[in-house]
């Protein structure tokens, strides 16, 4: 069976005038139709470039240098910017964007901007635009006489679910939400999380989740995928993760944890600081601040390989026990 | 605010040392002269008395007679004004839209060299006197090239018709295609030049916004959706990144009205400002208060339209 | 990601060199000038050549002399301007945003009235009122002028005050003389600089523009907005040096100080955001 989406060693780099900035430095992960992806990873970790990268939004200087980007086979590099425009963005993918609060633009009223989206990739009038984009607010909970309300008449929560009516409107076969629920407060949080776990099963809907929040997305994903520093650490089902973790990264994302409702146990922090991006250590990049570090880790990077049906890790402690 | 000017048009006038009818009449008039003025003009009354007075001939229309030819103020006040809102309507025009134009520009190319030589223009254009540029232009396109008229609002043979005595609108009412053409060629100098004092600080706010705009979340999500560039500059960047624009034009427009005196007097254009300034130099005090006066309810119309444009435009202000 | 070249150093230093070398040229006239400024030949509005690099006017004046000395002039005026309307618009804009409440309401009013009219048209009244001359012309200025110092100051001070560390000053008991010399005024201090410079910009302009329209310095001092009035009446002959000399000197002038003044905002936005 075909992935819906598969990301096959993409590189993106910025050539910025300080220096070559790898954000993302050969990427592997895939995606099955009505999946959620949990993608994790600290500020600063590539999370976003990769969802820009996804749909091709890299502008200058930054420039995706390598690796294939296949949608239901078609690999997206290589089609022309007109075909993404018209076929793509949007109409297959779509993105909700961190800080939603701003996705809207102040001058024009809430419907028109869904509107907006339908009209520029569906061949329907106006007025049965208007009908549907008025559903989708009632499928995100929103009344569709607010339809006519200018942005800045939504309250935050209310933006934001907006948003994603918004980036449901051509019904798009995956929606990459970029930290939906970070600024919000934990109840809305739970609405959210609610809203599009019920919206992916209507609409059949794939989602890539961005986040830094790992407890919250370990219980609505299927899969999660560990970023750090340009490079995936881990990538598997997210039962496995949470049981198994295998990059010693995870394992402390995990245990960094305070769970109410468990024992009381020490946190882990993690030493060191986030590495430059612009001056990636040698060998592997979590090597500074890794308490199992050993003499290769410094040397060389690690491969990004399946230990586990369906789970892979990229640390040398592993890549001798390949199945 | 109107009020406030006004009342200090009077304390100026009166109570500023300096004797306004020894300064209209001389120093070598005779005293009996000078005296006889005085009474004339109200002015040896007690300054309550005269402030009282004043106010209630503003009121009431009657702006007193100038001391040339005993014209009627407001007469020549009205007849002359529409030149100036014409030129000062131009000016606004042209200025606001070049300076928009450039400062896109600019934004879209920031830090680039082009980027840098509209910076350095702009600073070169506010620093040059606004009378030089246009004897310049005068000089370039008048006198050197040949190619436009250097002075005047239009040639007396070619004068339209007076309808609202905006002389270009004028001649477009009246269907009139040769005094159209005459009078745009007069008139384009003097705008071009009053405009370049809108277009730099307009040129510089919309750079400033735009590039703050482009980098908005819903600039990125409108091209996520698909729009192609044009629509999501022209639609979405643009419109937010103009609001600012219409302020700072507002704001300007006063300044705009002390440049028309200067503009008005280098190209001989029959307008309040050149009326201003010529009866300065006569020492036309009846003329000057007057012309002062109406500069004023000019601002303060125009603060109030800007205003109200203002909010007809950004859905977020609320009555 | 676009990386901007800083262009304040660059700004600022432009503007410095035409600063310095308009004081020098104001201060050694006497010596710069080949000719006096009220020398009169027999070369009436003779092209530039050798003997006069900027051609003579009408009175047979040589106008690169008078230019110098009218450079003088101007930057005098200038400076004066700039000295009263600065000096009152900060003091007083202090006062009135310092103790805000009903006395600040009281002083904005009138300052925001006479801020929105046309500061030449104030100027030009107030300078016919008290008869012309140089001294009334830079009084005159200086009064048109007083709200633009008194808002921007304000604003600032309104600004500074609501910073926490101001209300730690006070729940120290620390007195307001206190308060205001040692913390609010150097706050200030970088961008009064620039908002002087920037005034001795607006100062220049407005006094050759109402020496343009004949009010100021009588003849025969030299003043560069009277001499381009003078000089336009010779453009239909074809002598384009009497107007566009003198022109031009007050551009390099004012460039000057627009240049130092907006050197100096940078130089201020930049102390700030790495502060």
């Amino acid at each position: 069976m075909m992935s819906l989406l598969d990301v096959q060693n993409l590189r993106t780099y910025y050539f910025t005038r300080r220096g070559l900035l790898k954000a993302l430095d050969g990427v592997n992960l895939s995606l099955e139709p009505e999946e959620i992806l949990g993608l994790v990873g600290e500020s600063g970790s590539g999370k976003s470039t990769l969802a820009m990268s996804i749909i091709r939004l890299i502008s200058p200087p930054g420039r995706i240098i390598d690796g294939r980007v296949l949608f239901c086979g078609d690999n997206l590099l290589e089609k022309s910017e007109s075909y993404m425009r018209k076929e793509i963005r949007w109409k297959q993918i779509s993105m909700v964007f961190q800080g939603s609060m701003n996705a809207l633009n102040p001058l024009f009223r809430v419907r028109e901007q869904i509107t907006e989206a339908i009209v520029l990739h569906e061949n329907i009038g106006k007025a049965e635009a208007l009908e549907k984009a008025l559903e989708l607010l009632k499928m995100v909970g929103i009344d569709p006489s607010r339809g006519k309300d200018y942005p800045h008449e939504f309250s935050g929560g209310m933006k934001q679910r907006a948003v994603i009516a918004m980036s449901l409107a051509c019904n798009p076969r995956l929606l990459i939400a970029d930290e939906p629920t970070t600024a919000l407060d934990v109840l809305l949080q739970a609405q959210i999380c609610e809203l599009i776990k019920s919206l992916k099963e209507e609409l059949k809907l794939s989602v890539i989740w961005i986040t830094h929040d790992l407890p919250l997305i370990s219980g609505i994903s299927q899969k999660i995928a560990v970023m750090y520093a340009g490079r995936l650490a881990e990538l598997s089902s997210a039962a496995a993760l949470i049981e198994e973790p295998l990059h010693p990264y995870t394992q402390i994302l995990i245990n960094s944890v305070l769970s109410i409702k468990g024992p009381k146990k020490r946190i882990d922090t993690i030493g060191g600081i986030f590495p430059d991006l612009l001056n990636l250590p040698v060998g592997c990049r979590f090597h500074p601040r890794c308490s199992r570090v050993m003499e290769v880790c410094r040397r060389e990077e690690p491969e990004f390989v399946e230990v586990e049906k369906g789970h892979y890790v990229a640390c040398h402690l592993y890549t001798n026990s390949k199945k | 605010m109107v009020l406030i000017v006004v009342t200090m048009v009077f304390i100026v006038m009166r109570l500023l040392p300096g004797d306004p009818v020894r300064v209209m009449l001389g120093p070598d008039a005779p005293d009996e002269t000078i005296e006889a003025l005085r009474h004339n003009l109200g002015l040896d009354q007690p300054i309550l008395t005269q402030f009282f007075f004043y106010l209630r001939e503003l009121v009431s229309g009657n702006w007193g007679r100038s001391l040339i030819q005993g014209r009627s103020v407001i007469q020549e006040i009205t007849y002359r004004f529409p030149l100036t809102l014409e030129l000062t309507l131009l000016s606004m025009g042209i200025g606001t839209l070049t300076g928009v134009f450039v400062g896109t520009i600019a934004a879209t190319n920031q830090g680039k060299a082009l980027d840098h030589l509209i910076r350095l223009g702009s600073f070169a254009g506010y620093s040059m006197p606004i009378f030089w540029v246009g004897v310049l232009f005068q000089l370039v396109f008048g006198l050197s090239l040949g190619l436009l008229p250097i002075s005047g609002a239009v040639d007396y043979y070619a004068e339209p018709t007076r309808v609202t005595g905006l002389l270009i609108l004028d001649s477009l009412l009246t269907l009139n295609g040769k005094a159209f053409l005459n009078t745009v060629s007069h008139m384009i100098m003097p705008s071009m030049v009053l405009g370049i004092y809108i277009m730099v600080p307009v040129a510089r706010i919309m750079r400033g916004e735009m590039i703050k705009v482009l980098d908005e979340d819903y600039i990125l999500t409108a091209r996520a959706k698909g729009l192609p560039e044009r629509v999501v500059m022209y639609k979405h960047a643009f419109r937010n990144a103009v609001l600012p624009v219409i302020t700072v034009a507002g704001l300007h427009f006063s300044g705009l009205l002390g440049g028309a005196v200067l503009t008005e007097t280098v190209f001989s254009l029959p307008g309040m400002g050149r009326l201003l300034a010529s009866s300065v130099m006569l020492r036309d005090f009846p003329m000057v208060q007057g012309c002062v006066l109406f500069f004023a309810l000019l601002v303060g119309a125009a603060n109030t339209l800007v205003d109200m444009t203002y909010r007809f435009v950004d859905p977020r202000i609320k009555y | 990601m676009r990386i901007p070249i800083p262009k304040g150093p660059l700004t600022l230093l432009v503007g410095i060199v035409i600063v310095v070398s308009i004081v020098f040229l104001v201060a050694f006239a006497d010596f710069l000038s080949p000719y006096g400024s009220n020398e009169f030949t027999n070369e009436i509005l003779t092209p530039p050549n050798v003997a006069h690099p900027m051609g003579t006017d009408a009175l047979g004046r040589d106008i690169l002399s008078r230019i110098i000395y009218g450079a003088r002039v101007s930057v005098g005026i200038g400076l004066a301007a700039v000295a009263i309307s600065g000096t009152i618009g900060v003091v007083v804009g202090a006062i009135s945003a310092y103790y805000g409440g009903k006395l600040d309401r009281a002083i904005s009013i009138p300052m925001d009235s006479i801020y929105s009219f046309p500061s030449i048209i104030t100027a030009l009244l107030i300078a016919y009122s008290l008869g012309g001359g140089g001294p009334n012309t830079a009084l005159a200025i200086a009064i048109a002028w007083i709200p633009s110092y008194f808002r921007v100051v304000r604003s600032i001070i309104f600004s500074v005050k609501e910073l926490t560390f101001i209300e730690a000053e006070k729940a120290i008991g620390a007195g307001t003389i206190y308060i205001i010399t040692r913390h609010i005024l150097p706050a200030c201090l970088p961008s009064i600089a620039s908002l002087l410079t920037l005034g001795m910009r607006d100062a220049i302009l407005a006094a050759a523009g109402l020496g343009f329209l004949g009010i100021g310095i009588p003849p025969p001092t030299p003043e560069l907005g009277a001499d381009l009035s003078e000089g336009r009446r010779a453009l239909l002959s074809g002598a384009w040096w009497p107007s566009v000399f003198p022109g031009l000197m007050i551009f390099i002038i004012v460039l000057g100080f627009n240049m130092l003044g907006e050197g100096l905002n940078e130089l201020v936005k930049l102390r700030r955001t790495t502060r």
